[in-house]
């Protein structure tokens, strides 16, 4: 096509034509579609739907993840307003009791029933917890997927720090009283930290992220963690 | 019709066709393969249009997974007055240009106009590259002339659907196009001379 045949002859018919031709050709022309991976994601996001039947639908999109936040931060709230109440509930502990015989009872029912309310009053967290490494985890698989491809949002920071701001609150709750979850978001937090110093698409950075989370199999251990969250959090 | 772009009419012709009144029947019946048939169909000229509208593969990616997430979740509103495939394209297409309005990369690329516009005025004796000046021309329109050119010259989609999935009349879809075609005729027709001369 030479420069003439592009603008020509001055024919607005032909002249609109032309455009139109140049512009399917060089105006923000599409790549392959990347199919699979939005059916997964759109699969993904009807299944969160479904399980939410009186919730509105909330799309897992990467340039609405406040959304995720909110969740979260609700999660959290609840599971301190819950936590505590439970903790109202189960009233004055033994060293508060003062008649004897009470005493006595409250000794015979002694750690077993101790470590029951415990339970109880970490569960709120714990369901938190769940809630909050199912979308840590869903945050690194799209983390990693950018990264592949060298295009990463430039709000991965900021979600980020929201996301190991609510690792940090979890750490100090009762969720991690259990070991296996403490050592889980000591290392989620790590690598959240690691990707929150990232500056710009830095591809030594990049790799060490992926390095770091292979090396502590934190992708396998979120998915472990996710799937077994109803039964830890005893639902 | 334009050159990489198809149309369900021309998947029928070439035999990709899907048969809609089947496929929703098993859709409804929860089947999942045809879900992902159905989807399989559309999904192609969905988020070309999206790239199309964004320049940015990613936040078109994002666009078209919520234009079928959608599209899904409203699959049982479906009475039937269309086709599947044009009721289908409407809603992805309606859910895909107004995510564009909230997106806020989107609206920085607006807010960048006024450069686009300078380096189309004042450089292009310059460097006189086509994608460029034509990339410059096409974002230099507004929202609804640059809208409907895209759909309708670049993509391929008729006024029909343009009108549906944008929520206006026919005549306005093709008065819009033609205003945009006259702009871009104007502005591109200097570089024409240049490049004759």
């Amino acid at each position: 096509m030479t420069q003439h045949d592009r603008f020509g002859d001055g024919d607005p018919d032909r002249v609109d034509e032309l455009v139109a031709r140049a512009a399917r050709e060089h105006y923000n022309p599409a790549p392959e579609s990347p199919r699979d991976e939005m059916w997964a994601v759109i699969q993904a996001a009807r299944a969160e739907h479904a399980s939410r039947a009186d919730s509105s639908i909330v799309p897992i999109s990467r340039f609405r993840p406040r959304q995720w936040w909110i969740g979260i931060a609700a999660a959290l709230v609840i599971g301190v307003a819950i936590g505590r109440s439970t903790l109202f509930e189960s009233g004055p502990r033994a060293p508060q009791v003062t008649d004897p015989g009470s005493a006595a009872i409250a000794e015979h029912s002694g750690p077993a029933a101790e470590e029951s309310a415990d339970a109880r009053r970490a569960l709120p967290y714990r369901l938190a917890a769940a809630d909050h490494l199912t979308r840590s985890e869903a945050f690194l698989t799209m983390f990693r997927a950018d990264s592949r491809q060298e295009q990463l949002d430039e709000e991965i920071g900021t979600w980020a720090r929201s996301l190991l701001t609510r690792t940090r609150l979890l750490l100090d709750s009762p969720a991690a009283r259990d070991p296996q979850m403490s050592r889980l978001l000591e290392d989620l937090e790590l690598v959240l930290v690691q990707i929150v110093q990232l500056r710009g698409e830095d591809p030594e950075g990049l790799q060490f992220v992926d390095e770091g989370m292979d090396r502590r199999q934190l992708m396998f251990r979120l998915r472990a963690a996710s799937a077994a969250a109803p039964v830890t959090a005893g639902i | 019709m334009r050159a990489g772009t198809r149309r369900p009419d021309e998947d029928r012709k070439t035999g990709n066709h899907v048969d809609d009144t089947e496929l929703l029947a098993r859709i409804r019946a929860g089947d999942r393969a045809a879900e992902r048939a159905l989807y399989d169909a559309h999904v192609d000229r969905v988020y070309r249009l999206a790239c199309r509208m964004t320049g940015d593969p990613a936040l078109a990616q994002d666009l078209t997974q919520d234009a079928f997430i959608r599209a899904f979740q409203k699959l049982d509103s479906f009475r039937g007055e269309s086709s599947l495939s044009t009721w289908l394209h409407t809603v992805t297409t309606s859910v895909v240009l107004n995510g564009l309005r909230k997106v806020k990369r989107f609206h920085r690329s607006e807010a960048d106009l006024d450069e686009a516009r300078r380096v189309a005025h004042q450089e292009r004796r310059a460097e006189p590259d086509l994608k460029q000046r034509l990339t410059a021309a096409i974002d230099g329109l507004p929202t609804g002339y640059r809208t409907v050119f895209v759909m309708h010259d670049v993509e391929g989609y008729t006024h029909e659907e343009i009108a549906r999935s944008l929520g206006v009349a026919t005549g306005t879809s093709k008065a819009q196009l033609s205003r945009a075609r006259a702009r871009l005729r104007a502005e591109l027709a200097e570089f024409a001379e240049e490049w004759v001369a």
